[in-house]
């Protein structure tokens, strides 16, 4: 058996005082480059949903666009089907509707990776996360004119994020 | 070996060992929290600069194409601006004539290594839009030239980086582009 002998005049050692405030420091030191890791991953998923985000909201501008010049192209006033109100619209019909029920603007993604607003209550493609809405109000400055604005919705981590895209419409080519 | 007792013994040896390789691991973990927490961050950064790269050169070229009116080329109907054929399952052809009357081809192609990138064919040119490190995995195009309508071209791109599976950081974006061609 090995004895330890424990010399009772060699008192060296560190006080509770001393561990407490090292093990404290060390702490602040990893929570510091943990916190640092989780912000680079949230951030990085932030910028992905914004660019996905930045996307649609242009295609919803583009998509009221497409109706004022095909109000033209069908000798219709320019602003049949655009009168100030909350509106819905996606690639597929191409046509302004007014929001009538929550979650209308949901966007669902179907198999081939479509974007679109849901029809039916049982479609059974998925969520893609992100909702649309188009807000089109008079604008204050010019009667003939019109302000677009198109906004998405989304969130990530349980966190809310919107990103919108605003325009004026006139009656001019 | 009476009197001699420097050195230490096997329990101090193994509690030392120990809180030793503790912290080691602890350390080479947070290290490689890091690392990957970077990496992914790369491939993200990758995917979003080609997909953002892409839309920029697509978009203005797609809203001022023009009118295929004396069929000068080919695979596009007369008086028509858009034409999409399937290329498989994952992917689309779009042709149409850009504003210099140039014939062009967007689609997705294999490069030398077998990678699926983004192709522009411009008249006799044709070059890669996206890089090699990340892969573009579909490419679907929706046309819309309704008679009375205005035409619209809907473009729908996934990529993701080409690493390994947990970082390669999968996107799809998608955005419409009316027709800014009035005659």
């Amino acid at each position: 058996m090995i004895k330890l002998k424990i010399n009772k005049n060699l008192k060296k050692g560190f006080s509770i005082v001393e561990v407490v405030t090292v093990l404290f420091i060390v702490s602040l030191g990893l929570v510091g480059v943990l916190s640092l890791i989780v912000q680079n991953i949230q951030s990085q998923n932030v910028n992905k949903g914004a660019l996905m985000a930045y996307q649609l909201a242009q295609e919803g501008i583009e998509l009221v666009r497409h109706t004022r010049d095909s109000n033209w192209a069908a000798g219709q006033s320019w602003q049949a089907n655009l009168s100030p109100n909350h509106y819905t619209i996606d690639y597929r019909d191409l046509a302004p509707r007014n929001i009538s029920v929550t979650g209308q603007d949901r966007l669902k993604q179907d198999a081939a990776g479509f974007f679109y607003n849901q029809n039916s209550a049982n479609d059974p493609n998925m969520d893609s996360g992100f909702s649309r809405v188009i807000d089109i109000t008079a604008n204050p400055n010019n009667s003939q004119s019109i302000i677009v604005r198109s906004t998405i919705n989304w969130k990530d981590h349980s966190k809310n994020f919107n990103y919108f895209l605003e325009t004026a419409l006139y009656d001019w080519k | 070996m009476t009197g001699n007792k420097k050195g230490y013994s096997l329990i101090e040896l193994m509690v030392s060992i120990s809180l030793f390789s503790i912290i080691i691991l602890t350390t080479t973990q947070i290290f490689k929290l890091v690392v990957d927490g970077q990496r992914g961050a790369i491939a993200a950064q990758n995917v979003e600069e080609s997909l953002k790269y892409f839309s920029e050169v697509t978009g203005k070229e797609m809203r001022m194409a023009q009118k295929n009116s004396d069929s000068a080329c080919p695979g596009i109907l007369a008086n028509r601006i858009f034409s999409v054929t399937a290329n498989g399952t994952s992917s689309d052809i779009l042709k149409f004539m850009n504003r210099y009357n140039e014939c062009v081809t967007y689609k997705l192609a294999n490069d030398t290594n077998g990678k699926q990138r983004f192709l522009i064919q411009r008249g006799i040119d044709s070059d890669w839009i996206t890089p090699a490190k990340v892969k573009m995995d579909t490419l679907h195009f929706t046309v819309n030239e309704a008679a009375q309508t205005q035409p619209i071209v809907t473009i729908n791109l996934k990529a993701h980086a080409l690493d390994q599976a947990q970082f390669i950081s999968e996107m799809t974006i998608q955005t419409s582009i009316s027709s800014r061609y009035y005659k």
